[in-house]
């Protein structure tokens, strides 16, 4: 199917024109891309890519710059998120090699590699020098969601975090600020850094406002919710298992504190916020219905109203509070390193060179600055220089405190769990979740959850989980040190 | 008396009608009027039941961006399956009703065919479609869904025939009519009825399936239920579009239930449900 042909060729036209070949100090390994690819002119490569807004990127920006800089056409596939790692399987299974280049989320990368899904990348990284380059990635990323079993397969491209988002102008309330006093004996915390400061804080501005705005909501429903019990559960100090026995250990009072509590704020966040996911929370604080969320990155961009003109982001609701959100670490100061993605090579791919050649050049400090400006795309900062960047601070009057705020998540920041078919554990939590909603007890449910994770460990062998739960329990930010 | 009591009955018989009616309509209204939304006013709360102005631009857009084309492909997909799952199913439903062709075992395995789920001979599909070139292909999914079809057309057809009297197409033969003949001028207009409600149920379950479509589809005949999936993104829920893509595939089902719903009912109510 020949898809966005109108928008990719205006927008193509437009990003070209704008952005030429940006000149920066740190080029070489976007040139080095570009002069070894032009041999591979007139071919074309294909490169999976998240559906939806994810996708502009190459469709709109990226994709034309490289055919028009190297004569190489990118065929953007685009498959939705849930289905990424099974299609990207299915085609390797099959060897059909109609996969060149890849996005892949950076915790499937151990069961993918392990399949034989991904290409070793570190003969190309020295072949086309971008080993130094790659040194700049902020290193919760480099050192974390690139290499399994000490090889790269995957070249970090998204900083993904959560950030903490509040709006200044309730938290700074007087009116708030004395009833807090009164009821609590301190000054309210702007932001709060504890969970215990932030349910005193959200519940607080719901009582005082009447729920105009409520204090907070958050995206609960199970998907999102697997993201944030992660990460709370770890700032409560729990663990996942136990190292040695590798019995399941989220039943823990870690774990049943983490959803009891979210019970309890339920009750002063709006209504119905169970099911509520990204776009519905945006939605709210957006609007100015709720005073603090949190969110990956894009929600900082679009309440700053940055870019939000554009059509591409027309389904976004106006935002009424740009001017007035301040961004910070989430309580506990551990934000969960989400998702993310990182580019790849596919093992059965015909055209390895020019498909890392693309990576490459699209992954480098030069081109993956320009890309994660992008209003419309959901690459978010995730190297030295993107944190550093006086273009990128100049964007929206909050911007370089945004990008503090990003900066210090990718120091903090706590990684998603990542072992050996990650994706069945993290099903049994999402069904936890939806029990929760449904209003059973939180120890039965995480006690059940247990039993369910210590079956799928067993079906995989309790040996083999343990040596890739320890790889993963061994980097620095798998739990808070 | 038993006037009041009979109005007072038609008066119920119409409030219950009434509200089952709205029950059941009220999600296609919801998925219209979203349709037709701005982004502020889909996630008003509480929710607003009348756009101010109607958005016209949600539909453009996925003509604009080549969205559309997906329900083109359904539409060729499901059409040209469904025409040759009739053809060779009425076909096959004739010889089984008429000929006895492989007996009761037959029928009974020709069902039990249509009892395979999907997911289980999916990849096993995928596998042959890559050596025969057809993964992404109008033909791929085309030949799929008229062999998954089969099975419910010759069962359908096989009731509908067996419900015409055997004397006249006897005295057809008799007249000098051919098999063919028999069939197209005895056979065709009797069963007419039972072959447009199959020919629906056939057009609807190749127009809506997904599993095989999402597996063996990339990216050039994308059908419309795989591009809806394409809204839901991780950071991204394109509401609006997601409705208006959903009222494009739902507009040719009510186009074709709305055209041949005379038959449907007959249709319906005989054949193979006929006690």
């Amino acid at each position: 199917m020949d898809r966005r042909r109108f928008l990719v060729s205006a927008s193509a036209l437009a990003g070209v024109s704008a952005f030429g070949l940006p000149r920066i100090a740190n080029a070489e390994a976007a040139k080095t891309a570009v002069e070894a690819a032009k041999q591979y002119a007139g071919t074309e490569i294909s490169i999976v890519w998240e559906a939806g807004l994810q996708s502009l990127d190459p469709l709109n920006f990226s994709g034309p710059l490289w055919e028009k800089e190297t004569g190489i056409k990118v065929k953007v596939i685009e498959v939705p998120v849930a289905e990424m790692f099974t299609k990207i399987l299915q085609e390797h299974r099959a060897g059909t090699g109609a996969y060149d280049a890849l996005n892949v989320i950076p915790s499937w990368m151990p069961d993918l590699v392990r399949a034989g899904a991904l290409e070793d990348l570190d003969p190309y990284v020295d072949k086309y020098g971008y080993r130094e380059e790659l040194k700049t990635i902020a290193p919760v990323y480099r050192d974390n969601q690139m290499m399994v079993d000490g090889k790269i397969y995957g070249l970090p491209d998204d900083g993904d975090v959560f950030v903490l988002y509040y709006r200044k102008d309730i938290l700074g309330d007087p009116k708030i600020q004395a009833a807090y006093k009164e009821k609590y004996g301190t000054d309210l915390p702007v932001p709060p850094k504890t969970w215990q400061e932030f349910d005193q804080v959200g519940s607080l501005i719901t009582e005082v406002t009447g729920g105009k705005p409520y204090g907070a909501a958050f995206f609960r429903e199970s998907a999102y919710g697997n993201f944030m019990f992660q990460e709370r559960f770890r700032a409560e100090g729990g663990r996942f298992f136990d190292e040695e026995t590798m019995k399941a250990t989220i039943n823990s009072p870690a774990g049943v504190k983490v959803l009891t509590d979210w019970v309890a704020e339920n009750k002063w966040m709006p209504p119905g916020v169970e099911t509520w996911g990204f776009v519905e929370n945006l939605a709210a604080f957006l609007q100015g219905d709720t005073a603090m969320t949190i969110s990956w990155p894009p929600y900082g961009r679009w309440a700053a109203g940055y870019g939000t003109d554009e059509q591409a982001l027309s389904w976004v609701p106006k935002s009424q509070i740009a001017g007035k959100v301040g961004y910070a670490l989430t309580p506990g100061g551990h934000p969960q390193l989400a998702a993310g993605f990182a580019l790849a090579v596919s093992s059965s791919s015909r055209k390895k060179d020019p498909a890392y050649l693309f990576i490459q050049w699209l992954n480098s400090a030069e081109i993956s600055l320009e890309r994660v400006k992008l209003p419309y795309a959901l690459r978010d900062p995730f190297r030295e220089n993107h944190f550093a960047s006086e273009d990128y601070k100049k964007l929206w009057p909050d911007a370089a405190e945004y990008l503090a705020a990003l900066e210090a998540g990718a120091v903090s920041g706590l990684l998603d769990l990542s072992v050996i078919q990650t994706d069945r554990y993290e099903e049994g939590l999402r069904q936890a979740i939806s029990r929760l909603w449904a209003g059973e007890d939180p120890q039965k449910i995480l006690d059940d959850t247990a039993a369910a994770w210590d079956q799928i460990t067993e079906r995989i062998g309790v040996d083999k989980q343990r040596e890739a739960y320890k790889a993963w329990a061994s980097k620095p930010n798998a739990y808070p040190s | 008396m038993i006037r009041a009591d009979r109005g007072g009955g038609l008066a119920l018989r119409y409030v219950v009608a009434t509200a089952v009616t709205v029950v059941f309509l009220f999600p296609i209204y919801w998925l219209a009027i979203i349709s037709f939304k701005t982004p502020d006013e889909i996630f008003a709360y509480p929710p607003v039941w009348w756009p101010e102005s109607i958005q016209w631009a949600n539909y453009a857009v996925l003509f604009m961006d080549g969205d559309a084309v997906t329900v083109w492909n359904s539409l060729v997909i499901a059409s040209v399956s469904t025409v040759c799952a009739m053809i060779l199913g009425t076909m096959c439903a004739y010889s089984i009703a008429r000929f006895r062709t492989g007996g009761n075992l037959f029928s009974d395995w020709v069902l039990s065919n249509r009892m395979i789920p999907p997911i289980v001979i999916v990849f096993p599909v995928f596998l042959l479609y890559v050596r025969l070139g057809w993964v992404d292909t109008y033909v791929g999914l085309i030949v799929l869904y008229t062999a998954f079809n089969l099975p419910y057309v010759i069962w359908m057809m096989r009731g509908y025939i067996q419900d015409i009297p055997l004397e006249l197409e006897e005295s057809a033969l008799v007249d000098g009519c051919t098999r063919w003949q028999v069939f197209r001028k005895v056979v065709w207009p009797m069963a007419r009825g039972g072959l447009f409600a199959t020919a629906v149920f056939t057009f609807v379950f190749a127009w809506n399936e997904f599993i095989f479509a999402l597996v063996l589809t990339r990216s050039n005949v994308t059908t419309f239920p795989v591009q809806v999936t394409h809204y839901f993104g991780g950071q991204s829920n394109f509401w609006a579009k997601i409705a208006a893509m959903s009222m494009l595939g739902t507009i040719p089902i009510f186009i074709a239930v709305a055209l041949l719903q005379r038959f449907l009912v007959r249709g319906i109510s005989l054949g193979a449900v006929k006690g």
